[in-house]
């Protein structure tokens, strides 16, 4: 029944695995290049909850443009509902699905990654800290959180997919911080702005109460410093925005 | 009772917002039967079909499947063909093959390759690449390609030629033969003449017209009365019950009856006319009297 969801997935692994591929060649060949100078270091390390979150972006990245699953069966849904399945049976099973594939998309750079240390016999720089395990777990958490948002605002329409995740990726990225910055000023319409962008996913990635994206704000949010609270939020928004999708998409009409 | 009939459709109404597209309508076929529903674009065909479906929800009524609401377990035994293409365009013939032999316990892959060799059709084409005539096929194959006990069909020959719509028409009287229940939907008036064996029309969403092809053709008559001077005024002719609609055209006037022909011929002749003579209509005659020559263009059904 999940038959062409997985027909789908392997469509955007086609696209993802060309992008990261031709990357990792590129990189491969300036660095192996005859002549060219790798400036190896002997004494600097890279913690893997770093090279974690680097990767981890990429699968973010991927866990969006699968994000409306739900929402591309609507153009001719009639095919999929009028199987011998459940429309909650075939949802989880896509979102299940899709779920694995966020995985895979996850290790596909990690692999890459260490692959081109090996090259140079780096692999030792990497080293495990104490931050790995919820480095990994939140970086799955937020393309969760993501994923289920998008699916959650999606699965009940026809077409419009594609744009909510450009939306979602303007949203994330650029809006919201700016309105964090713009609004911390104001007291109450900060608060608003503040209680927004608790849906932002982007914005759990940093461990600073301040700094959007990588980028200090100077502005309060209530995103919580410790990662573990972050960790149980995207996950928390990731399952309802899944549950929000089922059900939507259960109810349906066509 | 419902579990007497194959499809069961009782008092249903579908409104969206204020529009109601179906009212109240009661259709209820028999198991092995062939049952055409006709109507002009927009009178509820489509409509009827999705709820039936469970892919839209009924304002009102109940529908029923071999005595049962629909289930997803009755789609084991039940195939459908909209009448918009719902096929994966990015996907070809032999994905959705694949796709049905995953998701079918009866799914007969030596029927599907039969049917393919039918409709000669590529099977590493991708559907988006396909005609529309070819896309209806290829609907139709997955459909057929599972033997089910029940065919809701949609506009089942849409964009298909002269040849293959017989082809079509064939494979519903096979279907029928074997056992199937079939309802379908057709613009081609002439396939549910000659496939069906009991016809309904919608009209903006009311059933006016319900029977079997031969009992229809033997009640729905023609009376048409030629008058030596001008049409005289018949009192009460056009409000009477048994007539759907009376016709004027210079010194003849022609009153299609639902009913009693004889009776209408009698009335007539007391208005000293040159002729009188009733006719036999055929069901695209019974079709557009019963409609009113109201049609809309083309645009999807609702």
């Amino acid at each position: 029944m999940y038959y062409i969801e997985l027909l789908r997935l392997r469509r955007s692994f086609i696209i993802y695995g060309g992008i990261l591929g031709s990357l990792f060649l590129l990189s491969m060949i300036t660095t192996h290049w005859p002549g060219a100078i790798v400036n190896k270091g002997d004494s600097g390390t890279i913690p893997l909850s770093v090279l974690l979150s680097i990767v981890g972006f990429c699968a973010i990245i991927f866990a969006t443009a699968i994000g409306t699953s739900l929402n591309r069966e609507n153009d001719g849904v009639e095919m999929v509902w009028t199987k011998p399945i459940a429309r909650e049976r075939l949802a989880l099973m896509y979102i299940a699905l899709d779920l694995v594939a966020i995985i895979v998309a996850f290790l596909v750079p990690l692999a890459l990654a260490i692959l081109i240390f090996a090259s140079f016999g780096l692999t030792k720089v990497i080293q495990p800290d104490d931050k790995w395990i919820s480095a990994l777990i939140l970086t799955f958490g937020i393309a969760f959180m993501w994923y289920g948002l998008l699916q959650g605002l999606t699965s009940w329409q026809s077409g419009r997919g594609g744009i909510m995740v450009a939306i979602s990726w303007a949203a994330a990225a650029v809006v919201m911080p700016v309105l964090m910055a713009a609004t911390a000023r104001s007291p109450g319409l900060h608060e608003v702005i503040m209680v927004l962008n608790l849906l932002n996913p982007l914005a759990y990635l940093s461990s600073s109460a301040h700094v959007q994206i990588g980028v200090d704000t100077g502005a309060p949010t209530l995103i919580p410093h410790d990662v573990w609270a972050r960790v149980a939020m995207t996950w928390g928004f990731g399952i309802l925005g899944s549950l929000a999708a089922i059900v939507g998409w259960k109810r349906l009409e066509v | 009772m419902s579990s007497t009939y194959a499809i069961a459709i009782r008092d249903f109404t579908k409104r969206y917002g204020s529009f109601e597209a179906v009212s109240n309508l009661t259709l209820e076929v028999e198991p092995g039967s062939i049952c055409g529903l006709l109507g002009p674009n927009g009178s509820g065909k489509t409509t009827t079909f999705k709820c039936l479906l469970n892919l839209a929800r009924p304002t009102s009524g109940t529908m029923q499947v071999e005595g049962a609401p629909v289930q997803p377990a009755t789609f084991e035994e039940l195939a459908y063909v909209p009448e918009r293409s719902a096929l994966y365009e990015w996907l070809t013939l032999a994905d959705h093959l694949e796709f049905n032999r995953r998701s079918y316990r009866k799914y007969d892959a030596k029927r599907a390759d039969e049917l393919v060799n039918l409709f000669r059709l590529e099977r590493k084409k991708k559907v988006g690449k396909l005609s529309k005539g070819q896309q209806t096929a290829v609907a139709l194959i997955l459909a057929f390609s599972i033997q089910p006990r029940i065919l809701v069909l949609d506009e089942p020959a849409s964009g298909l030629d002269p040849v293959f719509q017989r082809v079509v028409l064939d494979l519903i009287i096979e279907a029928a033969a074997g056992g199937a229940t079939i309802l379908f939907s057709s613009h081609q008036i002439g396939q549910v003449e000659r496939a069906a064996d009991r016809v309904a029309i919608l009209k903006n969403g009311k059933l006016i017209v319900d029977g079997t092809v031969d009992s229809l053709k033997g009640s729905e008559k023609v009376v048409e009365a030629i008058f030596d001077q001008a049409v005289p005024e018949v009192d009460g002719l056009t409000s009477d019950a048994r007539i759907r609609r009376v016709e004027r055209s210079g010194r003849i006037l022609r009153a299609y009856v639902k009913e009693d022909s004889d009776g209408i011929a009698r009335r007539l002749s007391e208005y000293s006319p040159k002729n009188v003579a009733v006719m036999d209509l055929n069901l695209e005659d019974i079709f557009i009297n019963a409609v009113g020559g109201e049609t809309a263009l083309p645009q999807g059904d609702r």
